[in-house]
């Protein structure tokens, strides 16, 4: 049924028409309407993240729908859609969203999300339909849905382990470098807007394996004072220290430190590496830079010149005996991810990944003791996140190596 | 039959080159106000002279059964790293304490992120002269804060420079704007105490004074144990309006010089950097860039590095992939 001819019309702009005399609200028409993304006015930010692959997951951006000339005649039920398919409204299965719309003004509030990249800005759009899907358009709004592209995981391999007095690492250089960078796009796109200023790019890495052990050998003693001429005492020739992650830790484990987590690294923290660890996407730096967020790391451990242990003749203890280390060997395999990291939530989106490792030992070829990097590749999988591999559970212990002794005579 | 030798060993070269970039690390860095009365506590310079088995890793309350030869572990402890030895006060303390011992374990397990000067070289298990403060001992017994090595010719220095650590902070902390205060900083840059010139340089580094010629000019000092510890300030502090300044100041410096131990000191210097600045890129890459054009200045001037293991060491970074 429609207004009688001598009643107010509601505002109106729907293309339906009622039967002459009717005395109800022409269901066929509804009032005129405006959609704003991120509940702004400006068009800048009518911007969306592109969803995640690694992990999944969908930035969402508030928006809203209201009737530009209130007072309608009643709630306005109104369907949106995206004919471009790059939306969602905001759930993968959301392709469409039903929205009441008040009568009085107010809005309406919905979310979005990026499905597919836009090739070109505002190349989205916002479809407001009366009552059904195909029903008459009450507003349209366009969006851009930004993403990344020719992103890199670089790594450069460094230099050679060897001992620093007790600790075997490298030194005057890294074990390994790393440069992370990626291009937002499309090119144009407002590095003003809050969905885009408040992304970095930046590095995360999680260890798949970790052992290192320190080998003694070459036992010599120190008798105590008082000791019997004569007394003997028959002790392992050889000694190990061995250290792995415990078989209960679930691998690969993030590799992070509290402060910067959960990346490797970030600048202006307790644990900072690197001050240049986080970078604007390139499109959003200034002077057209394309500056990598930069970090490195130098996995290192104790191994002491020396180990001593009290030795014991009929349960008394009779000497001290002392070890020298003949070498140290380091296994260890990691995963560097270049990320497009949310500041504001601490998120993020795995964009590439290159692995590499060290397999080392201090008794090979000097010049072969150094990490073994490999080429990046799309992120096929996301960071492992939690506890981190410096705080997870460790197993070590100490042993002899072999059955071989060495027999000291007092 | 062996017998182990009781008596500390005779560091090696390598073990030379880490304590004195150590050093030279430990007496730029240096903060008076750590050891002010206000502050952690009462300091002490002190002699260290480690036991024989300190930096040795032990397994605490684990024994070898000598009449078996197997290796037994009550508690199924874990490993440790064991610091011990003697220290005997050098000069005068304020605290009063004129000698003691110390004992501590660490960690064996610990997977390093990062590396402190300690993992590098330790006074405690390697010997040197330092200057801490007294305190409650930490969680794994050690008993030290604020701990420094120095250069034993230096103990004097030191001792005078936190004697006088209260005037001097009112000195630096007075700004530019104070009526003389120029002179006195010039005063302190030109005196004979090598850690207030040093203290005096670092300040200037990080102000709008970088620049000053006094500056620049301190450079040029025959102490080639205070010529290292300015050239790692001036490597490691000035902020990207300052760099090329002082990489072209000590360019200059590298070029005038002939003396070899003048060069080995500005070597140990880039080597201090290079081993303890690593999170500091814009500095890393100056002492590498500094270390390569002294290997070239060194062997035009064909000076023989092939007789200190000294230069080896420090040139040995430049020549690896990624260095």
């Amino acid at each position: 049924m429609c207004w009688k001819s001598d009643t107010p019309k509601p505002s109106q702009s729907g293309t339906g028409t009622c039967p002459p005399g009717s005395t109800a609200p022409c269901p066929l028409q509804c009032p005129a309407m405006e959609i704003e993304v991120n509940n702004t006015t400006t068009a800048d930010d009518d911007v969306v993240q592109l969803r995640c692959t690694h992990p999944a997951g969908r930035k969402r951006v508030a928006c809203r729908i209201r009737v530009t000339s209130a007072p309608a005649a009643q709630a306005t039920t109104v369907v949106l859609t995206n004919p471009d398919g790059r939306l969602r409204f905001p759930n993968a299965g959301d392709a469409t969203a039903t929205v009441t719309v008040p009568a009085d003004g107010s809005w309406a509030a919905f979310e979005i999300s990026g499905e597919t990249a836009s090739t070109a800005l505002n190349d989205a759009v916002i479809e407001a339909h009366c009552n059904t899907a195909t029903g008459a358009t009450l507003a349209t709004r366009n969006v851009t849905v930004f993403s990344f592209d020719e992103a890199r995981m670089e790594l450069v391999q460094g230099g050679n382990y060897a001992f620093t007095n007790g600790t075997y690492t490298v030194t005057g250089a890294h074990a390994v470098s790393y440069r992370s960078r990626a291009r937002i796009r499309p090119a144009g796109v407002s590095c003003a807007a809050p969905q885009v200023s408040r992304l970095r790019i930046g590095i995360a890495q999680e260890s798949r394996l970790y052992r290192h052990a320190v080998t003694w050998g070459n036992p010599t003693i120190t008798w105590r004072p008082g000791v019997a001429v004569g007394t003997s005492v028959t002790v392992p020739r050889t000694i190990r220290q061995s250290v792995s992650y415990d078989p209960s830790v679930p691998l690969p484990v993030a590799d992070s430190e509290a402060s910067v987590a959960p990346l490797y690294d970030q600048p202006g923290k307790s644990g900072t590496l690197d001050p240049d660890s986080l970078q604007l996407p390139i499109g959003c730096q200034p002077s057209a830079g394309t500056a990598s967020a930069t970090s490195f790391d130098t996995p290192s451990h104790a191994a002491p010149a020396m180990a001593e242990q009290d030795v014991s003749s009929g349960g008394v203890v009779v000497g001290r005996v002392r070890w020298t280390r003949i070498n140290s060997t380091r296994d260890e395999e990691f995963r560097a991810f270049c990320v497009a990291f949310d500041t504001s939530d601490s998120s993020y989106c795995a964009l590439r990944q290159a692995d590499w490792e060290i397999h080392i030992d201090s008794a090979g070829t000097a010049t072969d003791q150094h990490a073994t990097v490999h080429a990046d590749v799309d992120a096929a999988a996301a960071p492992a996140t939690g506890a981190s591999a410096n705080d997870v559970a460790h197993t070590q212990g100490v042993a002899a190596v072999g059955a071989t002794t060495t027999t000291f005579t007092r | 039959m062996t017998q182990a030798d009781d008596r500390p060993a005779t560091p090696s070269p390598d073990i030379a080159v880490l304590c004195r970039a150590r050093a030279i690390h430990d007496m730029a860095t240096l903060r008076t106000a750590d050891y002010s009365p206000g502050g952690y506590g009462r300091w002490v310079i002190a002699l260290i002279r480690p036991d024989p088995g300190s930096g040795a890793a032990t397994v605490p309350g684990a024994y070898v059964d000598g009449d078996t030869g197997a290796l037994v572990n009550p508690t199924q402890a874990d490993a440790v790293l064991v610091k011990k030895g003697q220290w005997e006060t050098v000069g005068t303390s304020p605290t009063g304490s004129n000698r003691g011992r110390y004992e501590w374990h660490e960690a064996l397990d610990r997977r390093l992120r990062t590396l402190s000067p300690e993992d590098l070289y330790s006074p405690f298990v390697y010997g040197g002269t330092v200057v801490f403060t007294l305190t409650a001992p930490s969680e794994d017994g050690e008993p030290f804060g604020a701990a420094r090595l120095l250069f034993p010719e230096w103990s004097r220095s030191v001792e005078d420079a936190l004697n006088q650590a209260p005037q001097f902070e009112r000195l630096l902390t007075a700004g530019i704007d104070r009526a003389g205060y120029f002179a006195e900083v010039n005063a302190l840059l030109a005196g004979h105490n090598p850690l207030t010139a040093t203290l005096a340089f670092r300040h200037l580094l990080l102000s709008p004074d970088a620049t000053l010629p006094s500056a620049a000019a301190l450079l040029r000092t025959d102490d080639v144990r205070k010529l290292a510890v300015l050239i790692y300030l001036a490597l490691s502090i000035p902020a990207a309006a300052h760099r090329a300044y002082w990489d072209e100041q000590i360019t200059r410096l590298l070029r005038d010089t002939s003396s070899p131990e003048r060069l080995l000191a500005i070597g140990h210097a880039a080597f201090a950097v290079s081993l303890f600045q690593t999170g500091h890129p814009s500095a890393f890459a100056s002492a590498q860039t500094l270390t390569r054009a002294l290997l070239g200045h060194v062997r035009a001037l064909q000076i023989d590095i092939e007789r200190d293991p000294a230069w080896r060491r420090i040139f040995n970074a430049v020549t690896l992939p990624g260095g």
